[in-house]
């Protein structure tokens, strides 16, 4: 037995808040938090990777024309969006303006990657400005013939 | 095969132009990024999905300072004490010595509360807050922190001279120490109310905390027509006020004085009269009859003042009915006796006569009132009265009379019935002409305080007890909670021990009720090691082991508290620490690398699109996967440690209110380095 040192006291109210924490590699304890856009002050970055966008026809060459993207974000930025058309080997980036919303309301974003392969997939980046990417709608039309000897 | 004679893959069709596609998906893992739906993502990292959006995940912050050693515990201590909820959130190590470390988050920092005397392995620590203590074991012993108080009477007094008398007045006392632990306060005070009253004196008491009416009280002088009758009430009042705070204010208040004045003179003293004996009537419950020649005697013993009326005037009303149905008359008599010096007197006579004819029943009432001017000594208390009827034929009776009359007790005349004779007077009523009230909270200064003024508790010495929970305890690896006891997996060296404490006590582990089963078979695994178990039902428990799953049960019989029986073969688990209570349920990574749900129903795989991410990257150290739920948004969290990671290095999470909602199996991840996992309610 000993002497405990200063606790809080008790609470009449259990509060309804939850907090999910976890030990990090130092061996200090963080907690995750709604109104935290940083690793503990460090910046950080996150990205939402679409699956591959032509379905069909494997082997044919597909072109990406325009991805349009609907939107709402909480001030202007910068969205930075990155294309393939060979499956991730090479990116290609293209940034828009994004102009801030009113709540859920959405706006539209459109890039032209134009961009010709076989696996078209494009790539979401997020930075410091919170915006939320709502749907998207990808134009693709069939380009040119079967490139033999190119699907691993 | 030519390129251009493979089949498409089969599912998906190619996005019709303007259809917009959501991106709350989740991750694909089962399939091909070209086989996969549009709205799922076959690589992510830190977002998170609101609705049908995506967008980058929240961020963390620090906690306070560093520990000095690998965490290998973390878990959120309630416990419910002097009816308040305390919450201790506890990170646990292995200092440099080996022994078990606990640390406690005071809302600004980590406190070094104590560490074992007992050396601990490097591994997970099983954290189990239960009964009020935290128990904690790592597989050599479960040791149990406990915080114990001993409560501290603080007594203070109302202030020296207090005296309220008037309404308004109030006194006050600061609250020296903090808070009471269980917001109780007892206050105590004395009311004295004094004076004469027709309808009685009613004092009200209120004691505030600051504005707040927090307790209101009345207390009555009866009425009386002496000023000089007083009577003392010794309160002793009992609030709860839990949000009292130190250098808060209770006051003392005379809120209220109510009472009717008493106008000289206007008192009237009555007093009725009992039926008495010797009596010859028969009573027939509401009405009492005498014969011919008898008499019915009514006294009263009224326990009177030695006390004159100031006039000297004595009423005696009474009533007397006659029924017959003979001829003639008769004299109906009414005598007022006393007896005050053992002889009897007649004081008073009235009588009246009732004559003629009577064919038919008639009754006739008679009401009575002797004013008697008494010139004597005064009423005192041993005077006896007696009322007595009587009645003769004054005239030709044709038919001797057998029961001519009827004297009525104690009837109200307005029920058509004969009232009770009383005796009355008036008196002299001092000429009260107010009320006097003393409201006195304990100050200690006077012989008539018994007890302080304000009594309550604070916290006492606090004191914290970190041992092992019981010699008789096994070295459990993983311990949970089950039927009021602790059950213990893995018992000492034997991976394929369960023990259990006594009921609700969680030291005992060899009296009545405490038991442990020794498990050696199995179909899938000649040692299938005890893991990890939960309760999944009211009556329920399951037990992972590595290869097959237990159902747990009470069985109502102390001998053998606690029964196991098969339920599930070829799926156990061996990440322990990613058995989560959930909604409904729990979930675990069983040994196969697929995520459950279980629940009473049954089991239902929930990871398919991150199995085959699990199969590629969780290649050992399975030990090390970690888990914990977010009751907010319904999540699921798992920790697991890629490619031989020492600790865990990516966290998935399962949405588990969708999953119930409409079955979809949406996971989402983020890349972190994280020792381990915890919900906590408080920071």
């Amino acid at each position: 037995m000993s002497v405990l040192p200063y606790l809080p006291s008790g609470v009449n109210d259990l509060p309804a808040e939850r907090f999910v924490i976890f030990a990090d590699k130092s061996n200090r304890i963080q907690r995750f938090a709604e109104s935290e856009s940083t690793y503990d002050g460090q910046a950080f970055t996150g990205f939402w990777e679409s699956v591959t966008l032509n379905k069909q026809e494997i082997g044919r060459l597909w072109k990406f024309l325009s991805l349009r993207v609907l939107y709402f974000c909480e001030a202007n930025a910068t969205a930075s969006f990155e294309f393939t058309a060979d499956g991730g080997d090479n990116w290609t980036p293209i940034t828009a303006a994004i102009v801030a919303t009113t709540g859920l309301r959405t706006r539209t974003a459109i890039f032209y990657p134009n961009l010709i392969g076989e696996d078209l997939r494009f790539r979401i980046n997020f930075g410091s400005t919170i915006y939320n990417v709502v749907a998207f709608d990808a134009r693709i039309v069939r380009a040119g013939k079967v490139q033999y000897g190119a699907i691993p | 095969m030519p390129y251009d004679k493979l089949q498409p893959l089969p599912v998906p069709q190619p996005p019709l132009e303007s259809e917009m596609i959501g991106l709350a998906g989740g991750f694909v893992g089962e399939m091909p990024p070209k086989g996969a739906a549009l709205d799922r993502s076959p690589s992510m990292n830190a977002v998170r999905f609101q609705a049908t959006s995506v967008r980058k995940d929240f961020g963390y912050t620090r906690m306070g300072e560093v520990a000095l050693y690998r965490i290998l515990g973390l878990i959120e201590h309630k416990f419910i004490r002097f009816q308040s909820t305390f919450l201790r959130l506890c990170r646990l190590m292995r200092d440099i010595d080996n022994r078990l470390r606990l640390e406690v988050w005071d809302s600004s920092d980590w406190v070094f509360v104590g560490r074992t005397d007992e050396s601990i392995q490097e591994a997970y620590i099983s954290c189990l807050p239960i009964q009020g203590v935290l128990l904690m074991a790592e597989g050599s012993y479960i040791f149990i922190w406990e915080e114990t108080f001993t409560p501290v009477n603080i007594e203070q007094n109302w202030p020296t001279g207090n005296l309220l008398t008037s309404v308004g007045q109030f006194t006050s006392v600061i609250l020296d120490p903090d808070t009471a632990i269980n917001g109780d306060y007892r206050i105590r005070y004395s009311v004295t109310i004094r004076g004469a009253s027709t309808n009685g004196i009613r004092a009200t008491v209120q004691i505030l905390h600051g504005d707040e009416v927090i307790a209101s009280n009345d207390y009555l002088l009866e009425a009386n027509e002496n000023p000089e009758a007083e009577v003392t009430y010794h309160a002793n009042i009992l609030v709860n006020r839990p949000q009292a705070q130190q250098f808060d204010q209770f006051h003392l208040k005379l809120a209220a004085l109510e009472f009717d004045d008493i106008p000289p003179g206007e008192l009237t003293r009555v007093f009725p009269f009992d039926e008495g004996s010797p009596t010859a009537a028969v009573d027939y419950g509401t009405l009492v009859y005498i014969s011919q020649g008898k008499v019915l005697q009514l006294a009263v013993v009224p326990n009177l003042p030695a006390e004159n009326p100031p006039d000297n005037i004595w009423r005696v009303k009474a009533a007397l009915r006659y029924n017959d149905s003979a001829i003639g008359r008769a004299r109906l008599r009414l005598l007022l006796w006393r007896n005050s010096t053992g002889m009897w007197e007649v004081l008073d006579t009235e009588q009246f006569e009732v004559s003629g004819t009577f064919p038919d029943v008639q009754t006739f009432t008679e009401e009575i009132e002797f004013v008697w001017e008494n010139t004597g000594d005064p009423i005192e208390s041993l005077d006896v009265f007696r009322l007595e009827a009587s009645w003769e034929p004054t005239g030709p009776i044709s038919d001797p009379i057998q029961s001519p009359g009827i004297l009525g007790p104690l009837i109200p005349l307005s029920t058509n019935r004969l009232p009770q004779p009383t005796l009355e007077w008036n008196i002299d009523t001092y000429g009260a002409g107010g009320a006097e009230v003393e409201v006195h909270g304990y100050s200690g200064e006077y012989d008539g305080d018994p007890g302080a003024g304000i009594e309550y508790q604070i916290e006492g010495e606090p004191t914290s007890i970190l041992e092992v929970v019981s010699p008789d305890a096994p070295g459990g690896r993983y311990i949970f909670e089950f039927a009021n006891r602790v059950v213990s997996l893995r018992d000492g060296g034997d991976t394929q021990v369960l023990a259990w404490s006594a009921s609700g006590n969680v030291r005992d582990w060899s009296g009545p009720g405490s038991g442990s089963i020794a498990l050696t078979s199995s179909q899938d695994d000649p040692i299938d090691d005890l893991m990890a178990g939960t309760q999944i039902g009211s009556n329920i428990a399951i037990i992972l082991r590595k290869r097959s799953i237990l159902r747990l049960y009470a069985t109502g019989n102390i001998a053998q508290a606690l029964a196991v029986v098969p339920w599930i073969n070829g799926i156990g688990t061996e990440s322990p620490f990613s058995l989560q209570n959930v909604e409904r349920g729990a979930i675990f990574l069983g040994h196969n690398l697929m995520v459950y749900f279980i629940n009473e129903q049954g089991h239902q795989a929930i990871g398919g699109p991150i199995h085959q991410e699990l199969i590629r990257v969780l290649t050992s150290n399975l030990e090390l996967v970690d888990s914990t739920w977010d009751p907010v948004f319904n999540e699921y969290i798992l920790g697991i440690p890629e490619n031989n990671s020492e600790i865990i290095t990516k966290l998935w999470y399962f949405d588990v209110r969708r999953f119930l909602d409409t079955g979809e199996l949406v996971w989402r991840s983020r890349e972190l380095e994280v020792q381990r996992l915890a919900t906590s309610s408080s920071i």
